[in-house]
């Protein structure tokens, strides 16, 4: 059932080539919106068999307390982002994202770049493989609580498949978050047989 | 506005469900003029589309955040993406009015828009649209929660502070019932004690002058004895004399009355000190001298510290203080005892008297077990004890703290576990003017 989690050597590459691939894509017009150098991370890819105990040990942005926010990706590629949030939320970004004199807005600003990078991320993998995503309205997850407590305190559904885990920085305005993809068990077949059709045309 | 070159036959019908749905479609091009405007915008904002259409977004609408709508845009372009405002963060973006005008409490209608590109058959993007989506009722019903929540939080929050209010006034009702109770007890005592201890002094010194003539008496026999002519009756006196040791009982008796004398002082103090404490006379707000109420504290509990503690005092100059006496002495009282109590086997109690500034201060320190940091701010609770069922109330303190405050004053703390614990009570030598 869960073949991700036992994912062969030449499909973890490729998927890995995947992603890489559009993360580049996703930084590239990161950069051209915000006008400034960003740099997202190349993925780590964490399988996950069962409980997200063992995946939380994995991670390294899980320990310290965070705004966590969250978005779905909905279609044949289905899941959730989630994005941790240092404790300043992402107010150095307020002049590039255009809230220069805008009150009281850190929250909408910090649902504004979840949207964005979880576009960023999703829209380039779902390029590749040819699929259509849609999405829905980010919202605030949990406040002042470290990623690791709010997941252990949600009733995940469905265990997710595959985590991949993101680092996103805009070093000249020294702001930092990281995102975890996670996608939904039943439709990790979606991206297996896109692997698969990757290697074929190779 | 410009349709796609091939038309599917349901075409005008699709044309007029967008019109007509119940949801704001605006159709924006990169420099964010309107290219297409539904029925809703329309009603809602009170220009046609033919008035609209062509125009800048910004013109019509100067009120719009220009900046970050510009931004929205520009990433829907930029990155092929959605973008989304929630009225939780943005309630109205655009200006319209609420759309329950009759029953509705709210002013302005709340809204959720989307903005996403529209992607044409070549793979560009021409246009953004965006959608606005009435959600004044979510809104208003999630804000009425919301104001309930908080009204909920308030009450139990006022529950809570009664609760502490009703603990202390317990504490203090049974605490000042058990002063009270030793207050009369101790009156009644004291009065008891008084009356035979009036006439024995007054008997004692009509005795001493009985005695004293006694002697004189004596003296005078005993001044003519050499001059008496019968030589055996004078042996027989100066045997009798020696025998009894005239000599000794003499200054020996005076001795015993000024001892016996002293004694009864002794014990018409603590019947003084017992009624001071109490203040059966009293219980207003008067000047007094805080020392004399620190030493008859002190005799009252005399019994519980001898055994434990050399008691040093280190008073300094006090002015008189406005105070309700028999209260300051019931916390002088609950700090002595505390203070020998932490005393494990034999240690030293130091009372200490000073002023600083308005302020005098009176300090009861021991070298006792200490207080652990932990405890230290449970100190004052109502019912905190460490010590077995049966021998503290935890109500020491707590009362304590109350009469201070009421005289304007405050405790402090200071200890180190195993090396000691001070309590400072600080008092204004004046109360202020209004409520007293
Ligand atoms: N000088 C002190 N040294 C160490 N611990 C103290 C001292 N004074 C008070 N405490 C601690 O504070 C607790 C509360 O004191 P408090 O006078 O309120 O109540 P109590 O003495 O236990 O009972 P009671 O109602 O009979 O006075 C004590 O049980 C003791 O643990
Ligand atoms: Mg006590």
């Amino acid at each position: 059932m869960n073949r991700l989690a036992n994912l062969s050597e030449d499909r973890r590459d490729a998927l890995q080539e995947l992603m890489n691939v559009a993360m580049g894509q996703g930084a590239d017009r990161l950069a051209r919106l915000t006008e400034t150098f960003v740099t997202l991370s190349v993925p780590r890819i964490h399988p996950v068999e069962d409980a997200h105990a063992n995946l939380l040990e994995n991670l390294d942005m899980a320990g310290q307390p965070a705004i966590v926010t969250r978005q779905s990706f909905l279609g044949r590629l289905r899941g959730e982002v989630v994005v941790c949030f240092g404790e300043n939320g992402a107010d150095q970004l307020a002049g590039l994202m255009g809230y220069e004199g805008e009150a009281n807005s850190q929250d909408e600003l910090m649902l504004d770049v979840t949207n964005i990078l979880t576009g960023a991320c999703i829209n380039g993998l779902a390029q590749q493989i040819d699929l259509k995503v849609s999405y829905g309205a980010p919202s605030i997850l949990s406040r002042g609580r470290s990623l690791k407590e709010v997941l252990d305190s949600q009733v995940l559904q469905g265990h997710q498949a595959l985590v991949l885990e993101i680092h996103f920085e805009v070093a000249t305005h020294s702001f930092i978050c990281d995102l975890l993809v996670c996608i939904a068990e039943d439709t990790v077949a979606t991206v297996i047989e896109a692997i698969d059709q990757l290697l074929n045309d190779i | 506005m410009d349709l796609p070159a091939q038309q599917s036959p349901l075409h005008t019908e699709l044309e007029s469900v967008l019109q007509q749905i119940n949801l704001g479609v605006v159709l924006l091009d990169r420099d964010c003029r309107v290219m297409y405007w539904n029925d809703f915008m329309s009603i809602n904002s009170g220009r046609s589309a033919a008035e609209v259409v062509g125009q800048s977004l910004f013109d019509l609408f100067p009120e719009l955040p220009r900046l970050w709508v510009k931004k929205k845009i520009d990433s829907v372009f930029t990155l092929q993406n959605l973008a989304f405002t929630s009225w939780q963060q943005r309630p109205h973006l655009f200006d319209f009015s609420d759309s329950r005008p009759i029953t509705g409490q709210v002013a302005a209608m709340y809204q959720n828009c989307t903005f996403f590109p529209v992607v044409e058959t070549s793979g560009a993007i021409k246009y953004v649209c965006l959608t606005v989506a009435d959600a004044t009722e979510t809104a208003a019903q999630h804000l009425e929660l919301a104001r309930l929540n908080e009204l909920l939080q308030a009450e139990k929050e006022e529950q809570a502070r009664l609760i502490r209010k009703l603990e202390e006034a317990q504490a203090q009702l049974l605490q000042s019932e058990k002063m009270a109770a030793i207050g009369q007890l101790a009156a009644g005592v004291a009065h008891e004690i008084n009356n035979p201890v009036g006439y024995v002094n007054s008997n004692f010194a009509s005795l001493e002058s009985y005695v004293k003539d006694l002697f004189s008496l004596i003296e005078a026999y005993n001044r003519d004895l050499p001059s008496l002519q019968d030589a055996a009756f004078r042996a027989r006196i100066e045997q009798a004399n020696r025998e009894l040791d005239y000599e000794f009982l003499r200054s020996d008796i005076f001795d015993l009355i000024r001892e016996s004398r002293e004694g009864l002082e002794r014990v018409k103090r603590i019947v003084q000190d017992l009624r001071d404490f109490s203040h059966v006379d009293s219980a207003d707000w008067q000047v007094v001298d805080l020392h004399k109420g620190l030493d008859s504290t002190l005799n009252v509990v005399w019994n519980e510290v001898k055994f434990k503690a050399e008691v040093v005092k280190q008073y300094g100059e006090l002015p008189d203080v406005e105070c309700i006496g028999s209260q300051l002495n019931q916390v002088f009282m609950n700090l002595i005892v505390n203070a020998a109590h932490a005393i494990p086997n034999r240690g030293t109690i130091w009372l200490e008297t000073g002023t600083r500034d308005d302020w005098v201060f009176v300090r009861v320190r021991d070298d006792g077990c200490g207080i652990p940091p932990e405890n230290l701010k449970r100190l004052f609770e109502p019912f905190f004890t460490t010590k077995p069922v049966g021998s503290g109330t935890g109500l020491g303190l707590s009362v304590s703290y109350n009469i201070v405050s009421k005289h304007h004053g405050r405790i402090e703390v200071e200890s180190e576990p195993g090396k000691g614990t001070a309590f400072t009570v600080w008092l204004p030598a004046r109360q202020p003017q209004e409520d007293r």
